[in-house]
């Protein structure tokens, strides 16, 4: 599955080759000489308008049909964060500086590459502005770090819509533009550039607007995948790694983790309401699947632990799948569930089987009964049954039994830190 | 008025088609996304270069800047980046575009009423614009407008709406510039 993620020196040698092409495109069109960029704001030659929204619009049709067939992960699409106060303040800053001097960081480039004087005076100025930047940027810390800061977040997101509706909607405003666009040139010949354009050809331009628009169609209609149909596309990932038991943490291993507070750790129990009020771990969060979809997979970072409980397995394997579908999520699954914590730190079997072993309950909480007897006996007295060796007449938090506790049972430990797969950022901020 | 055309550039080829270079252009941003999951850009690169120069003469400013120092702070190297790479691909791509295409030449390129002198100052400033606003937005129009834009972000959306409207606000006040 796309994006492919390479590193090393494929990286360097694939981002050279691109911004080859980018550089090469952006002279032959014509981007490399200042009256051609500046005809834009007078109407008389709307090139930057073209190739810019043809740009956009061809690479967002690409990405976003191919997200919704299953071909591309969009999660691991490299979209910059927003920071409105910022966008605002920096694209009226590049407005000014674009009707000024002609050009914008890229074209400037360009301009520099082929020769052109202003081109290099305006590259210096573009270095210079940077410079001075960095040095207010503590006066403007704050403004620009915090105010309007939205995090990663689509348009169809912020609409709560799917991708496609809004994907068909920019598409057909784009041909609008460009509709506008041959007018406004034949309309107003005030600044036309010495250097001409190939001319339009019908054929190719009706053949690029159905394209389009049966990729505006594609993503409208199919849709992008919802977290069963990516779990459906990832299936062999997910279901290898639960197989092989990989994921799946001994009790021991869970209390370890409990007290590593050098460890950003988050514990999420799947199970019903009641099963949770009468007993849980310490610290544990009650989740549902539709709030691990809503609200945790898109807020948990790769830095965080997450593990998974249920009673025994079953439900917790399929919430695990939930998280596990994104790469950036650090998440494992309780062996046993809450019946075997409760067996090793409630009824004190410290023989019970490791992780390798799965459990096939249905689900059920076996110790319930013992719970509620257990409220109605408020005395703080050991749970009826317990008898964990070494430690006699000791008060046993089941939710979170003492330190101590981690080294009366063998285990293999499994959890690891995760490195976050990244896409390198594009513009200044990465 | 129009620009009149040198005798310089009769002998410039043609450019392409905007439509072609662009869904050309859209084919490349498409490809970066597919190999690499991130876009182009431009800006970032010429921010590490700075970045660069400025750890050399003063490495404490580095240092000590909100800015600069998750750039280039302590001992990682600014230039050992994905951006830096890319623009030294622009560069190049440009440079072969121009050889091959008979525009290579060292000229100042300005607005009928400016003379030389005077272009380079304003294209200085344009710049210092430019690279002030892009470290501001963290991009330019190439990483924000043309990358996020294209994945639909909401903030290069909002930062492409606002250089346009920017833009087309002085264009009359300024048309001496240009026209």
């Amino acid at each position: 599955m796309f994006p492919l993620h390479v590193t090393g020196i494929a990286d360097v040698l694939v981002t050279i080759v691109i911004g080859f092409w980018f550089g090469f495109i952006l002279e032959q069109a014509g981007f490399g000489d200042c009256r051609n960029l500046a005809a834009q704001f007078y109407l008389s030659d709307m090139r930057v308008l073209k190739v810019m929204f043809s740009a956009i619009v061809t690479a967002m049709l690409l990405v976003f049909a191919g997200s919704a067939i299953g071909w591309i992960d969009f999660e691991q699409i490299f979209v910059p964060p927003t920071y409105l106060a910022a966008s605002v303040a920096g694209g009226l800053a590049l407005g000014i500086g674009f009707i000024i001097g002609g050009y914008c960081p890229g074209t400037s480039l360009v301009s520099s590459a082929t020769l052109k004087l202003d081109g290099l005076a305006f590259l210096a100025g573009v270095a210079a502005g940077i410079f001075l930047f960095g040095l207010t940027s503590p006066y403007v810390k704050e403004f620009w770090t915090v105010t309007g800061a939205m995090g990663r977040v689509t348009i169809f997101e912020w609409l709560g819509l799917d991708a496609g509706p809004i994907v068909l909607a920019v598409f057909l405003m784009a041909v609008g533009a460009f509709a506008g666009a041959e007018w406004a040139e034949k309309r107003f010949p005030w600044a036309k550039p010495p250097v001409p354009g190939v001319a339009n050809s019908p054929v190719v331009l009706r053949a690029f607007v159905t394209a389009g628009l049966v990729l505006a169609l594609v993503a409208v209609v199919i849709g992008q995948p919802d977290a069963e149909r990516k779990i459906a596309l990832q299936k062999a990932r997910l279901d290898a790694a639960v197989q092989s038991r990989r994921v799946f943490i001994d009790p021991a291993e869970l209390l370890d983790l409990m007290y590593n507070n050098q460890v950003d750790r988050i514990l999420l129990d799947v199970r019903s309401e009641s099963d949770y009020n009468l007993f849980h771990l310490k610290d544990a969060i009650h989740a549902t699947i539709e709030e691990i979809d809503r609200f945790w997979r898109p807020r948990l970072t790769a830095e965080q632990v997450v593990v998974v409980m249920s009673n025994d397995e079953r439900d917790a394997i399929e919430a695990w799948k939930h998280l596990a579908v994104s790469r950036n999520i650090n998440a494992y699954i309780l062996a046993g569930g809450v019946n075997r914590w409760c067996d090793v730190y409630f009824a004190g079997n410290l023989n019970v089987p490791g992780p390798e072993f799965g459990s096939q309950g249905d689900e059920h909480f076996r110790y319930a009964e013992a719970f509620i007897k257990l409220r109605q006996c408020p005395t703080g007295a050991v749970p009826v049954g317990l008898n964990i060796p070494g430690t006699p007449g000791t008060d046993i938090d089941v939710s979170r039994p003492d330190q101590k506790s981690v080294t009366l049972r063998q285990f293999t430990p499994k959890i690891r830190l995760l490195k976050a797969v990244k896409a390198p950022g594009g513009g200044c901020g990465g | 008025m129009a620009n009149q055309p040198t005798p310089k550039d009769q002998v410039t080829k043609r450019y392409w088609n905007p439509y072609v270079a662009g869904v050309s252009l859209g084919g490349v941003l498409f490809l970066a996304f597919l190999l690499t999951g991130s876009g182009l850009g431009a800006s970032g690169g010429i921010a590490r270069v700075v970045v660069q120069v400025v750890k050399v003469v003063a490495p404490s400013t580095v240092d000590r800047n909100p800015y600069f120092a998750p750039i280039g702070g302590g001992f990682a190297n600014p230039l050992n980046n994905h951006i830096v790479w890319m623009v030294a691909g622009v560069l190049l791509g440009g440079f072969v575009s121009g050889v091959i295409s008979g525009r290579s030449r060292v000229e100042i390129c300005r607005g009928p009423r400016v003379r030389p002198a005077q272009r380079l100052v304003l294209a200085f400033i344009g710049g210092a614009f430019m690279g002030w606003g892009a470290a501001m937005a963290r991009g330019c129009t190439s990483g924000q407008a043309l990358s996020g834009g294209a994945v639909l972000s909401l903030g290069s959306w909002v930062f492409m709406m606002m250089i346009f409207a920017a833009g087309y606000a002085l264009a009359y006040p300024f048309r001496r510039f240009w026209l």
